[in-house]
Formats: structure tokens, sequence, C-alpha cells
């Protein structure tokens, strides 16, 4: 679906964010893309939707080359940013100039849609507040049933009940043809929706892995005792014990705490990447 | 698919334009209009100007064509804004010819009826009152009707002004594309600079070549003295200078436009 080889960018020739970045994206899955500020993250998705062009290497989506922005391409993405931009139209007259662009544009998903994040009637969407505009924008993104959905921030501006919903929504929308990226800071809003989580860094990617396979080769752990190893990828200590991330080199089955697994990646590349890498060998 | 231009795709992305930006197009027209009536005041023998139609002409075709571009083209002074016009399933072509049918057709097509309709109810109605006036003589009459006259648009001057029109609305839409923020101050700022430029160089050019140039009076290919006569670019000259200011300079203006809109990146 998204294959990204050898992805050099930078936003002036001194200062390279990408360089010579590998990265594929299957259908069928919802990718949490992580990393810290200023590590590139809406950087990437501009460059996957075509918004920015990359200064070498290549990017297909779809087949489709993004820089190009052709029509049949644009129809299969849709992106839905961290600031939200609507126009003065009402609801309904929104739907009637900009749905007919995508043709797998469904009406009545959008209603059930904009249902379940408990918007009603046909207000004027510059009336509404930042946060109903962003659902709005969410509602229609999914309608869309685009190939690729981008999403940056995308619970930014949402309320408590509306983010359960809006996972439950992307639990619902996701099929095997499509692709959901979510790029946030909020990775407790990713819990029990992500299948697969991308960490950027100091432009590279640490890690690219299912969360099943992240569950097979880390383990999450509550200890009393902090445990006195090198094997210790990441800890934290609270009133419960030491939260610590390591290797799952006993094979137990852990709930992948995404929070953990980003610190830990970030501040042991190499080790995980080592892990990662090794096991696949085997 | 066709990826440069599909009617459908197009016809949805016009109709998306008017229906969403309507106080811009519309209201920019209405004002464009009202404005003309109210700064071409009607002649009559009491108040009889020349040059009015010109002066009324070249205002509002070339503030109206400048801001109307500016708002065809400027989606980038808020990334937002942005995305969602680069990221419209529509190809970079049709949103390019969107802007251009809107200022270049519609506007000036509309406008131009208008002025035209004004201009000649004006001067008509001015030539009837000289007709069944006797306080005149036969002379001052005819000398009248010989100035007050319909803006004709087969005339140079005419020519000239559509032809800054076209460079004002093209420059524009280029200073919108590579500008995303403050964009219309640093057009104006821009535009400003050039005529500028154009003049100290041209002054300059004039004072270095010649002795004794009647200074601010000059004009590009033309040189005025300060005692008798001109010296001026000869025919052949004079028409690859037209060439280059009537067709070249509007049409590169406004195909840089289109390629930079392509190339956008946000």
């Amino acid at each position: 679906m998204v294959k990204i080889n050898n992805l050099s960018f930078g936003y002036s020739r001194k200062k390279v964010l990408y360089d010579k970045l590998n990265l594929s994206l299957e259908t069928g899955r919802i990718y949490g893309l992580l990393g810290k500020n200023g590590a590139g993250k809406s950087t990437l998705l501009r460059n996957m939707c075509g918004l920015l062009f990359p200064s070498a290497g290549t990017i297909s989506v779809n087949g489709f080359e993004p820089q190009k922005r052709q029509p049949s391409f644009l129809q299969t993405v849709y992106l839905i940013p961290e600031q939200i931009y609507v126009p003065r139209l009402s609801v309904n007259r929104y739907v009637e100039l900009y749905a007919p662009f995508y043709p797998k544009f469904d009406i009545g998903q959008f209603r059930d849609f904009m249902d379940v994040l408990q918007m009603e009637g046909n207000p004027k969407l510059t009336d509404l507040s930042f946060g109903q505009q962003k659902k709005f924008v969410i509602a229609f993104g999914l309608a869309c049933n685009t190939q690729l959905l981008i999403m940056d921030e995308p619970t930014n501006g949402l309320d408590i009940p509306s983010k359960s919903q809006f996972r439950k929504l992307l639990a619902s929308a996701i099929t095997d043809d499509r692709v959901f990226i979510i790029s946030t800071h909020q990775v407790r809003d990713l819990d029990n929706l992500i299948d697969q989580v991308v960490v950027v860094d100091n432009g590279e990617v640490l890690l690219n892995a299912s969360i099943d396979e992240i569950s097979e080769k880390l383990c999450f752990k509550l200890v009393p005792e902090l445990p006195n190893t090198e094997q210790v990828l990441y800890s934290e200590s609270s009133m419960m014990g030491h939260a610590v991330v390591m290797p799952n080199t006993e094979g137990v089955d852990t709930k992948v705490h995404l929070e953990y697994l980003f610190n830990a990646i970030t501040a042991q590349p190499a080790k995980t990447k080592a892990i990662f890498n090794n096991v696949k060998h085997h | 698919m066709n990826e440069i231009l599909n009617l459908r795709r197009f016809g949805l992305l016009f109709k998306k334009l008017l229906f969403e930006q309507p106080l811009q197009t519309f209201g920019l027209l209405g004002v464009a209009l009202i404005g003309t009536l109210l700064i071409y005041q009607p002649y009559s023998l009491q108040n009889i100007r020349y040059g009015d139609a010109e002066q009324v002409l070249n205002f509002v075709l070339f503030l109206g064509g400048g801001s109307l571009t500016f708002f065809m083209f400027s989606h980038f002074s808020d990334n937002a804004k942005g995305y969602s016009y680069l990221l419209l399933p529509s190809s970079y072509f049709e949103k390019w010819l969107c802007g251009f049918i809107v200022v270049c057709v519609l506007f000036l097509g509309i406008y131009l009826t208008f002025f035209r309709i004004v201009d000649s109810t004006y001067v008509n109605a001015f030539h009837k009152e000289l007709a069944n006036t006797k306080e005149l003589s036969p002379q001052t009459v005819r000398n009248f009707l010989k100035t007050v006259q319909i803006l004709l648009f087969d005339s140079e001057y005419f020519k000239r002004s559509l032809a800054l029109f076209f460079i004002l609305t093209g420059a524009t839409a280029v200073g919108c594309l590579y500008f995303n923020k403050n964009a219309f101050v640093k057009i104006f700022i821009g535009i400003i600079a050039v005529v500028w430029i154009y003049t100290f160089m041209n002054n300059g050019i004039n004072n270095y070549f010649f002795k004794g140039v009647h200074i601010g009076t000059s004009s590009f290919g033309r040189v005025y003295m300060m005692e008798e006569g001109t010296v001026t670019l000869s025919k052949a000259q004079w028409d690859i200078v037209d060439i280059l200011f009537y067709y070249c300079l509007p049409t590169a203006l406004w195909l840089i436009a289109l390629i930079r809109l392509r190339e956008k990146e946000i």
C-alpha cells in the first residue's frame, strides 16, 4: 500500500530530517505513528499525501507517486490534519459540495458516524466548536472510504466520551483494503485501537512492528523490586512498584503499554532494534 | 481517468468555488459595478470631464481584478486551508483554470459589459443634451462631440489597459502562490518595487544616452526632450515591445502561476 524507499527530506539543505528512510505499510491495519516533538511525524505524513516532495528517494501509495497529486490518487487519500479548516458552509452543503469528489463516499455511513459522535442537525460549520468541527471532519473523512486515511493528532480537541467513540468508529471502519495512520502524542488514545506501531526518531524508523510481534518480543511488567539487569530497556517507578520493559525471554503474554514502549525504544534504540531484528532472523 | 482536465470534475470544483466563496466572487463583482456607478458621474454641460471613462475603467479593473485574483489563489495563509485545497481530488490545471476563468473571463466579461452600458448611456445622454442646447456655439458643440466619446474596445488605450489587467492579475496569482503569509501586502510591495525599479532604470538609461531629457515624462520606448522633439523606437522595435507587453508577459505570468501551483509544497 505505502512503500517508502530511501526517502530523504529536509526543510533546508543543511538540516536534513530524513536520510534514506525506508518504510512499508500494509493494508487492513491501523498504524500508530509515534515520535517526539519535532521528530518529523507530520512531515512524513505530508510526504505520503503529496503535500511535501522528497529531495531523494521514492514514495509509492497504491502505485501512485504522491507528489504528482493526480486526481485519481487524491481520491484514495484523506488527511485529517491537526488544525482543521472548515469553510463557512452548513454540514449538508459541505457534504453536497465535497462528497462528489470521493467516488466511494457513503452518505448513510456519514449519517451513522455523525450519530455516533453525537452531531445533530445542519449547523454552519464555522459556528461549531473546534472539537465539534473535528468530529465532523472525522465523520466525513471516514465516510469518504479512501484507501489511505491519515490522521494527525485526531484526538486533540475531542472530549473524553468522543475519544472513546472515535476509537470505536475507527475499529468499525477499517477494512482489508484500507490503511489508517494515526500520528499522536497522546498514546493512551491509541490503546486497544492500533495493530501496528511505527516509531520515528532522529530521522529514522526505530520500530515498525505489530502489537502481536511487540508482545512476543517484549514484556511489560509491574515488579516490586527493580531487577538489577542490563536487560531492562525502560523502567518507571510508582506507588505500585516498578513498571519495566524487558525482552520477553520467558515467552509470557503481557499487554503492550504504548507509553512505556515508546520510552523504551527512544531511550534504547540500538537495543530494541537488535531485539526485533534478531528474533526476526530466527 | 483524465488526470489533467475532466469536465465533470471541473464543474464540481467550479460549483464548490462559487458556493464556498460567494462573498468574494459575487460580492467583489457587485462592489466593482456599484463602484463604477459611484465614481463615473454622468456628463453634463456643467460637468464636462475628459478621460473619466479611462480612469474609472483602469481603477476598477485593476483593483477589482487584483483583489479577486487574490481571493482565488490565496489558500495558503493557513496550513489547514492549504492542505484542503491541494488535496481536493482535482488536478492542478483545473484549480488554476477555475481561478483564471473567474477573474479573466467572468469578472472581465461582466465588468466590461456593464462598463460599456454605463459609458454608452452617459455619452449618448450627453450627446442628446448637446444636440438640444442653444447656449453653445456650433463649433464648441462639435468639439465636445468629438472629445466625449464612448471608450472603444479596439483603441490603443483599452488594449493597454487590458494588457495591464492580465499582467497585474497574473502577478497577483504568482504572488499568492509564492507568499504564504501576508501575501496581499507582499504582492503590493512587490508591484510597487517593480514599477519603481522600472521607472528608475528607464530614467537612468535615458539620461545616460541622451542629454536634455524631460524627466518624468518619458515612457518605455519614447523619450521626451526638454527642447522640442522626441526620440522613439523604430516601428519594428515597437512591434517587438508590443508583443512582449501585450502577449508574452501576461502569458508568462499566468503560466508561472500554473507551474507554481503544480509544484506548491506546504
